[in-house]
């Protein structure tokens, strides 16, 4: 495990719960822990569904990323989420989209639903970047084989 | 790039430098052509995508815009699908803060007449790009064009009609499927073209 400073571990330890119950919140009942774990597994995350239950239960030792965050929303189709602006805060990391901004977001993940799997995973890694305020120029991920 | 002023000037550029397009050689040179030209307006191309149903997605944010290309396909169906990249940046509705438009090579399924219409224009001018004959398309649609006004004087009437003729063409160019068919046919292009140089040609000086 990566070294990590008192007072981070301390912050986490104070948050981890209130985020915990934001993230349950935010996949919501029709998605199961499973099916999200693969989702965000198919993304690019190494998150396995006891990651997923360990994380909502407040008992991830390893502070969650903004990647991390952002794409457990993206998954749940739930970016303009009051949960998700309320984790954000609590964790400190900012966007530089607006509540409509998520919501147009929301709208066209929900648009493409229909497209193969394969498809989907594509533009939906494409979104992440654009989400994450970076430009598609520096695109450095690998597909997971 | 997707802000209005900026797409509205890519859109000019891209208008410009179309006309000028050399449209010789195989679809793997012309593919490539439109590539660079993509790239040249500031949209990253990637060709390693891997798609499954969909040949092409065009995806524009405030924070770029990207054509994003099948890697399963061939030269030809390459430039197909940047030629429809290209018609979708032209004529396309690119909504902010961030829009994604699937292109594909058949017919396919679209929830709204707006979303027909509007891919019925893009298939109808990328297939004259393709072909090489832009002048199979409307020619608002990759050319700038008399405006329909109030106009008092002769000349200014003409053109003035002239506006309101192309007004009409672009709207059953999007609508009519037997108005496309007949469009690209090159007596009907050529007569359209004879049509716009009466109407829109400076009278010599006297």
């Amino acid at each position: 495990m990566p070294e990590r400073d008192e007072v981070q571990i301390a912050r986490w330890g104070a948050i981890r719960d209130r985020i915990g119950d934001g993230l349950r919140n935010i996949r919501g009942r029709t998605r199961s822990q499973a099916q999200l774990a693969w989702e965000l597994d198919e993304l690019g995350f190494h998150i396995s569904q006891s990651m997923v239950s360990r994380y909502e239960q407040g008992q991830g030792e390893v502070p969650l990323t903004l990647e991390r965050i952002v794409g457990w929303a993206l998954c749940c189709d739930a970016l303009s989420s009051e949960h998700l602006r309320e984790i954000l805060e609590l964790a400190g990391y900012t966007l530089p989209w607006t509540r409509g901004d998520m919501a147009q977001f929301d709208n066209l993940l929900r648009r493409y639903r229909a497209l193969s799997r394969p498809d989907q995973m594509v533009l939906r890694r494409r979104m992440l970047w654009h989400l994450l305020g970076l430009q598609p120029r520096s695109v450095q991920m690998k597909d997971p084989a | 790039m997707i802000e209005h002023r900026f797409l509205e000037d890519t859109r000019r550029q891209l208008r410009e430098r179309l006309r000028r397009l050399p449209g010789d050689g195989g679809a793997r040179v012309r593919a490539r052509r439109l590539r660079a030209l993509l790239e040249e307006m500031g949209v990253h191309c990637d060709e390693t995508a891997d798609l499954e149903g969909v040949d092409a997605v065009l995806l524009a944010s405030a924070r770029g815009t990207e054509a994003i290309i099948a890697a399963r396909l061939n030269d030809d169906e390459r430039h197909h699908a940047y030629a429809r990249i290209v018609a979708r940046l032209l004529v396309g509705e690119i909504h902010t803060p961030i829009d994604a438009k699937m292109e594909y090579a058949g017919a396919h399924y679209t929830s709204s007449r707006e979303e027909r219409e509007e891919d019925a224009m893009v298939q109808g001018l990328a297939g004259a790009l393709v072909d090489s004959r832009l002048d199979a398309a409307p020619r608002p649609l990759y050319d700038d064009v008399p405006k329909l006004t109030l106009a008092f004087t002769p000349r200014t009437a003409a053109r003035s009609t002239l506006g309101g003729l192309h007004q009409w063409s672009v709207i059953w160019y999007k609508r009519s499927n037997l108005y496309r068919r007949l469009r690209a046919r090159p007596d009907v292009s050529h007569a359209i073209e004879r049509i716009c140089f009466a109407l829109d040609h400076e009278p010599a000086a006297t």
